[in-house]
């Protein structure tokens, strides 16, 4: 008898591609960017983690910073297992728009060959856009996978542009996630990275996956802390 | 009575499903039973599997189970003439009550109540897709994603209907929303005298498809199973389970299902 092979080479394992948008601005400086490089330095070990328990899905991680220009700081998809964190440094305005326009133009098929998970997008800020915030949502919407990304956003303190991020976010469920102390802070960065990675990996398919996440955000506990941002 | 056609299949737990402990959530069911017959139908269904759709590998069995036998009295009914969309909402009829008949046999446990949020029937959630063919006539149903695939004597594979629009992500449409009659696609094809007339179907849960590269590398890989079904037919149905385990090992780590019909090639 015949056995019935496939071609190894045409078959892939999925990619899922989690961007990470982090305001650089200078009212970051001091705990709040201190506390973002940490939260990321203890999130990304959770997140390689959660990827070794998903082995069918590769897992890939690109870093965006934004305070007077917009650059990438991880540029290309690097495999999780591969990403050592270099700490982003505070510095200028807030250029979210300039971030959002860089992130779309990766949100393409060239960008993400093969076939590809909806890709994880997280951006996190403490402040108001200083740039041609408007033009950059426009052309980050444009994007040809912009509609199918799971988009998060991070209220870092008390004195952000919620409404930008509820536009960014744009999903009826999902809120910003709020952080005004450094645990919180830590807290959702872990989140945020971590559990779209797990619910989008679990191989399902239903009218809307992304309502269980949405609850599940809801329900993340805030931390106690006297320093309050 | 020609025996016209072949038809089998085959259905597995996915790699992430093992490792998660959880059953098998798709399900697959043909017509006739015995593999061979003038008439056959086959279905494919692929439960939601998250924790809102806590009995949709249950939703995907009865899914199978009422889209086959409908499709059988429907083909056994010589005065049948029932357009596709009716035949859809018999089936979705059928789906449902046998659904409430699950639910009034195993009511939710209290932990099961927490997890309903969505439509009634949420925690049954499924697609499907079915195939009938007899001499002159196929009949194509789907809701929500899955591939299914015909192939004709000039060894072309194509696909049979468009893909849902308007969805994004990992979206389907589902056997459980209010709407769902409205979200079938339905086709059917007529055997004219000077018309191609396909000698092969594929149902796919949408576990295989993604364990492939691309679409394009998906379609050659049906169309080297078709070659395969006609050269070693039983080869293939034995070979099948462990070929679908190990493409979704190696691909999706989903649920992987496949029903396959072939036309007899002597029959012109």
């Amino acid at each position: 008898m015949t056995k019935l092979t496939f071609d190894p080479a045409g078959v892939a394992r999925r990619q899922l591609q989690v961007i990470l948008a982090l305001d650089c601005s200078g009212s970051m400086r001091g705990d709040r960017i201190a506390s973002l490089n940490y939260a990321l330095r203890t999130a990304l070990p959770e997140l390689r983690h959660v990827a070794a328990d998903n082995p069918e899905i590769d897992v890939r991680v690109r870093v965006l910073r934004f305070g007077s220009t917009a650059t990438w700081h991880i540029a290309d998809p690097v495999p999780v297992e591969d990403l050592k964190w270099t700490d982003v440094v505070a510095e200028g305005e807030t250029h979210m728009g300039d971030a959002l326009r860089l992130i779309g133009g990766v949100l393409t098929s060239e960008a993400m060959p093969g076939r590809q998970l909806p890709p994880v997008i997280v951006l996190a800020s403490d402040g108001y856009p200083t740039d041609d915030i408007d033009g950059g949502l426009k052309a980050f919407f444009e994007a040809e996978h912009a509609a199918s990304a799971i988009r998060l956003g991070i209220a870092i303190g008390s004195d952000v542009d919620e409404e930008i991020l509820v536009r960014f976010i744009d999903h009826p469920s999902m809120k910003p996630l709020k952080a005004t102390n450094a645990a919180d802070l830590v807290h959702h960065i872990k989140w945020a990275t971590t559990a779209p990675v797990k619910a989008v990996s679990s191989p399902t398919n239903a009218p809307d996956p992304l309502v269980p996440l949405a609850r599940e955000a809801d329900l993340a506990p805030t931390a106690n802390s006297e320093i309050i941002w | 009575m020609a025996s016209n056609w072949t038809i089998g299949g085959a259905s597995v737990r996915g790699a992430a499903h093992v490792r998660a402990g959880k059953g098998n959530e798709d399900a697959v069911a043909w017509h006739p039973g015995a593999g061979t017959g003038a008439r056959v139908v086959g279905a494919v269904a692929d439960g939601h599997g998250a924790r809102a759709h806590f009995r949709s590998g249950t939703g995907s069995r009865l899914a199978v189970e009422q889209a086959v036998a409908r499709l059988v009295r429907h083909l056994d009914d010589p005065d049948a003439d029932e357009v596709g969309s009716a035949l859809a909402g018999d089936i979705l009829r059928g789906w449902r009550r046998a659904v409430d008949a699950d639910v009034a046999a195993r009511p939710y446990s209290g932990e099961e109540a927490g997890f309903l949020t969505g439509p009634r029937l949420g925690p049954y959630g499924a697609t499907l897709l079915t195939f009938a063919a007899e001499e002159d006539v196929i009949t194509i149903l789907q809701i929500g994603d899955g591939d299914l695939m015909l192939g004709y004597p000039d060894g072309r594979v194509v696909r049979a209907l468009r893909s849902d629009a308007g969805l994004v992500g990992e979206e389907t449409y589902s056997l459980c929303q209010e709407d769902a009659e409205t979200r079938f696609k339905v086709t059917s094809l007529w055997r004219g005298e000077d018309a191609d007339w396909p000698d092969f179907a594929l149902l796919a849960t949408d576990g295989v498809a993604k364990s492939y590269r691309d679409d394009a590398v998906f379609a050659d890989a049906v169309a080297r199973l078709r070659d395969f079904a006609r050269e070693d037919w039983p080869g293939l149905l034995s070979n099948l389970p462990g070929w679908l385990e190990e493409l979704s090992g190696q691909g999706s780590g989903d649920d992987a299902t496949l029903c396959i019909a072939l036309r007899n090639p002597s029959q012109t």
